[in-house]
């Protein structure tokens, strides 16, 4: 036998008395449930539980929440909605304070009306869809991102200061795609009447579509000044964006879409794939924003796990430090004084700077950074040159419309 | 409408027939003369599109690797499918449809874990579409990597048009699909013209799937959607019909490009409307046997 365990035993001894030494957790620890998506088509949100477990580290590191250790307690949903509220129930059967969110819309969908039932505090750290915290928004659920009427809202008031007038759009044909393309283009269309829509320029594909070729060759023939395509995504998005490419299309008009600037909306794409002329954002932009914030979290990561961070990395580190924030000033470990604190409480985000959650929503005032899809050329991914900031506070609902929103 | 709209269109049918054929004709071919409906299609050809994405991570993202992936890769696929049809679909032949569907499912579930496993949740590109240059045709430039799928497909084509009316091979997979019982008992060894059969299919799929990684990149899901619409395919063209297939693809591919131009925002029912029509009129596809 070789001597390793011994040495790592050794090693572990000395590593925790120098632990006590600094300041050291203990007693029972403080248990924070986490739902997230390690397979299935959503697998790549596992980087959201390497952030929320980097955060677990540090802060016990630096002496834990009250005194005591946290702890994660993570389940995967296989991307899937019915596995999403079992594991709710049993989570919130368990002793967890609250549970982490790193899942797609489609699973916060089913466990969000959970989260009352159980009076359990859901806070989610990806899912942008606007209805969690508008319509359906209630004491239990919290939304540490921003959300998809931010990003459309942010992008149609940049696009409605440029020439651009005649718009052609196309999208997957599924929920999402359809109320993107209406925000955007209604948005656009509020602040610009001169928009317009280019009659028989509006094109639907089924989700999951490789083949492009005919619907680009047929809006090029209608020669519009910008094409909207935030509709487009998943394996439909690369596909689309590699063979407008090859035809260069957004060569002869500006490319918008909202999100593709975001890490996990553009795995697929190399730097030969990638055309200039794509206005897009992203809430993790690649090059790092250059904050002290971020770069701490950038190489701490790195450092971590041995890769990049995505946006979703990001949002879950940034999460589980608002919670340990909350907890140290609710003063005790409580799912009712959770809730009770969180409304209100500010918090740092390492690319998006210093963000509060609303109290009448429990939206976070997170924003979005707009720029074109470029290359990155030092940490070889897809990023954004020329940024620019849209805090959430200028898109997100007012009071007012939240009564009207939610009927009031 | 302009002239060259109506000339853009024509090509990007072209286009997209090309794909539809190379799956649709071995879809057709293995339901000839197999008689099971090769529901994991899709997945060979998924298996090409990740196979040529890692012979380029190997090697480089060059042309030349690109070429040598176009003819190592579908030899790859054409062995797995000889080695899947021996071990696993063969023990099938003859049984109820419904049983014969349960092999194929857990094929299809089987290479998408094994793929998950081996190439990981992000999906892969092979840049090489830019290295192609571009045509003019009209006002509009055109990627020339489409012509090559075009002329890649006319070979595939022509080639087996030859193999299947020219050759002793041929005389055999068509007696076989026409009365299986009598080429039996003339003495055809049917086992093995079944895993050729099987081989040649699969081995078009895995080609399909390198020809397609350039334009669309290879990812976990592309295994479902294009099976889908290579069923839809082979249905119109009716089921065994190699030159039905061939037909069908470009109808569809022709109802896809034009029909997007008069009412866009409908392209979902154009394919599926084409397909009830034609089998209102002919319930066997346009060139199936009854």
């Amino acid at each position: 036998m070789s001597t390793k365990p011994r040495w790592m035993l050794v090693s572990l001894i000395v590593l925790s008395a120098l632990n006590l030494a600094v300041a050291a957790p203990s007693g029972e620890p403080i248990v924070l449930g986490e739902i997230v998506s390690q397979s299935g088509p959503f697998a790549m949100f596992a980087a959201g539980h390497k952030g929320a477990q980097l955060a677990v580290e540090q802060i016990n590191a630096a002496g834990g929440v009250l005194g005591r250790p946290l702890q994660l307690l993570s389940h995967d949903d296989k991307s899937n909605p019915a596995e999403g509220t079992k594991l709710f129930r049993e989570l919130a059967s368990k002793n967890v304070l609250a549970v982490i969110g790193n899942s797609p819309s489609s699973v916060v969908f089913a466990a969000n009306p959970l989260a009352l039932e159980l009076k359990t505090p859901y806070v989610i750290s990806m899912g942008y869809t606007s209805v969690f915290t508008d319509k359906f928004s209630h004491r239990y659920f919290f939304r540490t991102i921003t959300s998809d009427r931010v990003f459309a809202y942010a992008i149609a008031e940049h696009m409605a200061k440029q020439p651009a007038t005649r718009y052609c759009t196309i999208g997957n044909d599924f929920a999402y795609g359809r109320s993107i393309t209406a925000a955007v283009m209604g948005r656009l269309k509020e602040l610009k009447p001169s928009v317009q829509i280019i009659p028989g320029c509006e094109f639907w594909v089924p989700p999951g579509q490789l083949d492009f070729t005919p619907q680009i060759t047929a809006i090029m023939g209608q020669k519009p000044d910008a094409l909207m395509f935030g509709g487009v995504v998943a394996i439909s998005s690369d596909a689309f964006v590699k063979q407008a490419k090859a035809f260069g299309l957004f060569a002869k008009m500006v490319g918008v879409h909202p999100s593709l600037g975001m890490p996990t909306n553009n795995l697929g794409l190399q730097k030969a794939d990638l055309p200039e002329g794509i206005m897009t954002g992203s809430d993790y932009p690649y090059p790092p924003v250059d904050t002290k914030a971020n770069q701490a979290f950038f190489n701490a990561y790195k450092g971590r796990w041995n890769e990049r961070p995505y946006e979703i990395s990001a949002h879950a580190y940034a999460t589980v430090f608002l919670l340990a924030k909350t907890i140290e000033k609710a003063g005790k470990v409580d799912r009712e004084a959770l809730a009770d604190t969180l409304p209100g409480m500010h918090y740092t985000h390492p690319s998006l700077g210093e963000v509060s959650i609303r109290a009448m929503d429990h939206q976070s005032t997170a924003g979005w950074w707009l720029g074109y899809l470029t290359w990155d050329d030092k940490d070889n991914v897809v990023g954004l040159r020329d940024i620019k900031y849209m805090p959430g506070t200028n898109y997100l609902p007012t009071a007012e419309e939240l009564r009207k929103i939610r009927g009031q | 409408m302009a002239f060259s709209v109506i000339g853009l269109q024509l090509v990007s049918a072209l286009v997209s027939a090309t794909f539809l054929f190379l799956m649709a004709s071995g879809l057709s071919l293995i339901f000839g003369v197999c008689r099971v409906l090769n529901l994991a299609h899709g997945s060979f050809f998924m298996l090409g599109a990740f196979l040529a994405y890692s012979v380029t991570q190997v090697v480089s993202s060059s042309l030349e690797t690109f070429w040598l992936a176009l003819l190592l890769v579908p030899l790859a696929t054409a062995l797995l499918g000889a080695l899947l049809e021996i071990v696993l679909i063969r023990r099938f032949y003859g049984a109820n449809l419904l049983v014969q569907l349960m092999p194929m499912v857990a094929l299809i579930y089987i290479i998408s874990d094994f793929s998950r496993f081996v190439w990981g949740v992000s999906p892969g590109s092979v840049p090489v579409l830019g290295l192609f240059g571009t045509v003019s045709i009209l006002d509009l430039t055109f990627p020339a990597y489409y012509f090559v799928v075009v002329l890649a497909s006319m070979v595939v084509a022509a080639g087996l048009w030859f193999l299947i009316t020219r050759t002793r091979w041929g005389i055999l997979v068509r007696a076989a699909s026409q009365d299986r019982e009598m080429s039996a008992a003339c003495g055809v060894n049917q086992t093995r013209l079944f895993t050729m059969v099987y081989a040649l299919a699969t081995g078009l799929a895995g080609l399909a799937g390198v020809l397609a990684v350039p334009i669309s990149g290879a990812s976990l899901e592309m295994d479902m959607t294009t099976v889908v619409n290579a069923f839809v395919v082979v249905v119109v063209g009716g089921m065994g019909s190699v030159l039905g297939s061939m037909l069908a693809a470009i109808l569809i591919g022709l109802v896809n490009a034009f029909g997007i131009l008069v009412l866009p925002q409908f392209e979902m029912t154009f394919v599926y409307a084409l397909m009830a029509l034609v089998l209102i009129v002919r319930p066997t596809g346009l060139f199936g046997r009854g």
